[in-house]
């Protein structure tokens, strides 16, 4: 009988499951044993993806075997990337700083510009536009009213929650106002929860799923 | 201003000198009472009255007998008492002045030995008493002698001071017997109590008014002087002390307590008479014959302790008639005759005082002069006692024994008063505004220096010697009252303190290194300054201490370990951990061994998932798809059976799938989703474009040039695959699939990607975590559609493929989803009943 590669990862999900769900009893060693070792993969995934991918395909390769214009354009990534090097002694540390500002900058940019253009106004937009009765829409307009009605109100509440509680000046005009904002910032989070708890009872009904088709496999279908 | 003269030199120095110019010795005191009276300056007059009950019953009657005949006076109280009223520089003993004030104050409580003093020896009978006794004293005072200084003969000018003639006129014919025994051997040196008769201080008031009465004028001779400076050097130490350094007065009325009645003596004074035994005892042979009955009962503890010293062969007294004599001088006699073997009294009490106080032509009691003289007399002509002794004193002498000469009762005629011959000695004696000064101090001079040890005469100490060490005891140390304590001269203490301070210095410099108390230090020659004191407060402001203080508050926050509260384990944790994960594990494990359809799926779609059938469904064949795998392994398996159905949606649409990830597990779950969807790799329209890494400016920079990337890198020959033919932008993608669990992800893809594809439908498969965030996306239009979790996956499969691998989990997720629902109410009902019973108990704590 040979063994196949299904039945050893078979196993070895089946023993690293049961070391997972070893948790139900209290935290013991089996279970550290188990995300010691899923950490372990996945560092070292991570690391021969990125040496792979990254690194000898977008950095190395390109400098062997690339053209001088595009070994000129890819001496600056390189350079940057060696003083980032630095940045793991205290001693040259501070050959990484700029580095380190480049790309804080680069990615502070492309984000605020992603959130300006690509979250905060297409939001303002959208909600203005529930109240834009004269625009063509399939929904009925107590459902447009009322959901733009409640949007508007969640939106105030929250702002007013955290206007007026992180800074303590909530009086009692703005008491009311920041009691809805915490009924919304409860009813998000309560829908947060159900939603992380939904994917973890689908990734238990997985593993689940998995035991009992690997004891099917094992027992059953031999 | 006058002159003050030094009680040490006499020399005379300016007022304000405070060391004599020639002796050096200080002329002011250093004492804080002190200071307040200069030596020359009128006494301030200070009512004394509160001294009235200290003083002794015999300076009251002195008072009273004052007030009640003023004309008296004189003769009921010694001169040193009545003349100096007034105080002038010259007329010292100015401590009585205050008496005349507090004659009111006699009610006034008094210490309770004065007034067993007062009580035993009422004035009347002290008055009384005294006539016969000064009678038969002034038969038997012999003269006493004078030094040998020219003595003016005053004696004719003093009436009726001639105590001899009186004292003979009215002497009992038991005495007179005695006197003819004058051949007799006499009292010793009866010339040396002549001298000590000076100190007339020492003179107690009862025989100053005994001799007053018989002459009240006394005229002092001016030859007193010197009989007072010659007596003066036969006071105690004590009482030179007094005289010399603080104004006290000359009177020394150290045997006027001596002689005290023994009714009135206190108890430090009894112990004074039981110390002194031994000077009092050794003369005065007329003493012992004093009569007994008429004599005091400390006159009879005198005479007993005199016994031995008074052991003198008394061969007259066995003559003279037992019935004239009184009892005691009865009982005398036998312990005269016991002790033979004394050849001569011994000069043990100074007799000075009293044979001054006596008049002129008075023979002062040999019984007193045996008490007093004991100081060492200069040497005086032999006086002649023959004629002023009792003969029956004689018979007390041993014959060998040296008698009193004549000129002991000539030079006791002469003798001048006391009174007379003090402004005499306020060269050597204190001012009266000295006296006034220690008086100021509450403190009656004749008490000043009353200490047993004073009182033991140290004048005849050579021949004491011998005869205290054997006869008396040790001076047992008396408990003196403490405002007799109180009273004591401050010159005392001080002196010591200077002395034990001189001891103390040690020369550190010099040749006279190492030695101690070589010079004597100068008091008052440095200046003691006090030293100057620096504050240590800092001078801040309350802004200042208020920054301080915040300071202060926020090291001891930041060093201080803010504990932590302890977590309540409840017991029930751990069980109730097991049963809810045994009834997960129960509702998903069963279902799927059961393989059962319990559950429907849901049919009705909602919007999101209605718009991503659609747009997936206008998805042309062929045409290049992005899909991109976003999500973690751990969530596979929510993520891969919706994904699947999607996927396999566009492979049945020979989609050209284009894959990519923003994280390193993407490609493995892009590979892994297509080894599921098909195991024989068939499927050839597919390119794997790998990890794309930097976040959101990979995404970026991929979404505006998708191949660019992939042309620089080891991957360059996946742009030549027919995958990505025709595809340069990401706007040449038919549609763009994002698989993801992570809101941040897909909102970079929405973000970055989205404005870049141009109108080309952006959908998105995502966990039921990431929805509550992504789905804003959906409304306002960025995200043509989404497919969310089981749910949508089940609904989704069952329209394009029904008994999908979603339908195969779904009744474990809807059992699953009931049973975590069930139990979150049930615990939500628990807590509120808890808190409900929690808030009664608590209620019914405060009740109680």
């Amino acid at each position: 009988m040979t063994i196949s590669t299904d039945l050893i990862t078979g196993i070895l999900g089946f023993v690293f499951t049961l070391l997972v769900l070893s948790y139900l009893v209290e935290d013991n060693p089996l279970f550290r044993v188990a995300v010691h070792i899923f950490v372990g993969l996945s560092a070292g995934y991570v690391a021969v993806v990125v040496w792979q991918q990254v690194i000898i395909s977008k950095l190395l390769v390109p400098m062997l075997m690339g053209d001088w214009l595009q070994r000129a354009f890819l001496l600056i990534p390189l350079l940057m990337s060696i003083l980032l090097l630095g940045k793991m002694s205290p001693r040259y540390q501070a050959f990484g700083r700029p580095v380190v500002a480049f790309l804080v900058g680069a990615g502070a940019a492309v984000a605020i510009g992603g959130a300006l253009l690509g979250t905060l106004l297409p939001q303002i937009q959208a909600s203005i536009a529930l109240f834009d009765f004269s625009a063509t829409n399939a929904r009925p307009l107590t459902e447009t009213l009322t959901e733009a009605i409640f949007i508007l109100l969640g939106t105030v509440s929250t702002l007013a929650y955290f206007q007026f509680t992180v800074r303590g000046k909530s009086g009692k005009r703005n008491a009311l106002l920041t009691i809805v904002g915490q009924v919304f910032i409860a009813i998000t989070f309560g829908v947060l929860f159900a939603g992380a708890l939904t994917a973890a009872l689908t990734a238990l009904i997985d593993r689940v799923a998995f035991l009992v088709q690997f004891f099917d496999t094992i027992f059953f279908s031999l | 201003m006058a002159d003050v003269k030094c009680s040490m030199c006499s020399a005379s120095n300016p007022a304000e000198a405070e060391v004599c110019q020639q002796c050096g010795a200080r002329l002011k005191p250093l004492t804080a009472p002190l200071d307040s009276i200069h030596p020359g300056e009128t006494p301030t007059k200070i009512s004394t009255s509160d001294l009235e009950n200290t003083l002794p019953s015999w300076l009251r009657d002195v008072r009273q007998a004052a007030e009640e005949s003023p004309a008296a006076l004189p003769a009921a109280t010694p001169e040193f008492l009545a003349a100096p009223v007034a105080p002038t520089p010259n007329t010292p003993l100015d401590f009585l002045s205050g008496l005349s004030a507090a004659k009111d104050d006699s009610d006034e409580p008094v210490p309770d030995w004065l007034a067993g003093l007062r009580d035993s020896l009422p004035t009347e009978e002290v008055s009384q008493s005294q006539n016969p006794v000064q009678d038969l004293l002034t038969s038997l005072t012999p003269p006493a002698p004078i030094e040998p200084q020219p003595v003016e003969p005053p004696a004719e000018e003093e009436p009726t001071w001639d105590f001899h003639d009186s004292a003979t006129a009215e002497t009992p014919d038991w005495l007179a017997a005695l006197k003819a025994q004058e051949n007799t051997p006499a009292a010793p040196k009866i010339e040396e109590k002549a001298e000590m008769s000076a100190t007339s201080g020492d003179f107690p008031d009862w025989l100053s008014q005994l001799s007053s009465q018989t002459s009240p004028a006394a005229t002092l001779p001016e030859s007193a002087p010197n009989t007072s400076s010659s007596a003066t050097g036969d006071l105690p130490d004590w009482i030179t002390s007094l005289r010399d350094d603080s104004a006290a007065p000359v009177a020394q009325p150290a045997s006027a307590e001596a002689t005290a009645p023994q009714g009135d003596l206190p108890d430090w004074m009894a112990s004074l008479r039981d110390d002194s035994a031994a000077p009092v005892a050794q003369p005065a042979p007329a003493k012992v014959t004093a009569p007994q009955g008429d004599l005091p009962d400390w006159m009879a503890s005198l005479r007993d302790d005199s016994a031995a010293p008074v052991e003198q062969p008394a061969p007259a007294e066995a003559t003279a008639p037992q019935g004239d004599l009184p009892d005691w001088l009865a009982n005398i006699s036998p312990n005269v005759e016991q002790s033979p073997s004394v050849e001569k009294p011994a000069k043990a009490f100074d007799t000075g005082a009293f044979a001054e106080s006596a008049l002129p032509g008075e023979a002062e009691p040999n019984w007193l002069s045996g008490i007093t003289s004991s100081a060492p007399q200069p040497a005086a002509p032999e006086a002649e006692p023959a004629s002023a002794l009792p003969g029956w004193l004689d018979a007390f002498f041993v014959p060998g024994a040296e008698k009193p000469s004549e000129a002991v009762n000539q030079a006791a005629v002469e003798m001048p008063p006391v009174a007379e011959t003090l402004p005499a000695e306020t060269s050597a004696a204190p001012t009266g505004a000295a006296s006034d000064a220690i008086f100021s101090m509450d403190m009656p001079d004749w008490l000043a220096g009353f200490t047993p040890s004073d009182l033991d005469m140290p004048a005849p100490k050579a021949e004491m010697a011998s005869t205290a060490s054997t006869e008396t005891p040790e001076i047992t140390p008396v408990n003196l009252p403490s405002w007799v304590q109180a009273m004591r001269p401050m010159e005392a203490v001080i002196a010591d303190a200077e002395d034990v301070e001189n001891e103390q210095m040690v020369e550190k410099s010099g040749p006279l290194a190492g030695l101690r108390a070589v010079l004597p230090m100068i008091v008052g020659g440095m200046t003691m300054r006090k030293p100057k004191t620096y504050s240590i407060k800092l001078n801040m402001d309350d802004a200042q201490q208020a920054q301080v203080a915040l300071l202060e508050k926020l090291l001891a926050t930041e060093t201080k370990a803010q504990d932590l509260p302890a977590r309540e384990k409840n017991r029930a944790e751990r069980p109730l951990r097991w049963v809810i994960a045994l009834i997960l594990l129960l509702v998903t494990v069963i279902p799927l061994l059961m393989g059962s359809r319990w559950l429907d799926v849901p049919q009705l779609a909602g919007a999101d998932l209605q718009a991503f059938t659609e747009t997936l469904g206008k998805i042309e064949p062929n045409a290049p798809v992005l899909v991109v795998f976003d999500y973690q392994p751990a969530l596979a398996g929510e993520l891969e059976p919706i994904a699947a159905s999607a996927v396999r949606e566009l492979m049945l649409k020979q989609a050209r799938l284009v894959f990519v990830s923003t994280t390193p597990t993407g490609a493995l779950m892009s590979e892994r989703l297509m080894a599921r969807l098909d195991p024989q790799q068939t499927y050839t329209s597919s390119a794997q474009l790998g990890y794309l890494p930097g976040g959101a400016a990979g995404i970026q920079v991929f979404a505006s040039a998708p191949t660019r990337i992939e042309r620089d890198g080891l991957n360059g020959a996946v742009l030549e695959s027919p995958t990505l033919a025709g595809v340069t932008t990401l706007n040449d993608f038919a549609a763009a699939l994002i698989l993801t669990d992570s809101p941040d992800e897909g909102r970079l893809w929405v973000e970055q990607a989205a404005p870049e594809l141009r109108g080309k439908p952006l959908l998105m498969v995502l966990s039921a975590q990431a929805e509550p965030l992504l789905r804003p996306y959906f409304d306002s239009g960025q995200v043509q559609g989404l497919m969310v979790g089981l749910n949508s996956g089940a609904v989704f499969e069952q329209q394009v493929s029904p008994d999908g691998p979603v339908r195969q989990v779904w009744d474990a997720f809807g059992l699953g989803l009931i049973a975590m629902e069930a139990l979150i109410f049930i615990g939500g009902i628990w807590g509120l009943v808890s808190a409900w019973l929690s808030a009664r108990a608590a209620q019914k704590q405060e009740e109680a």
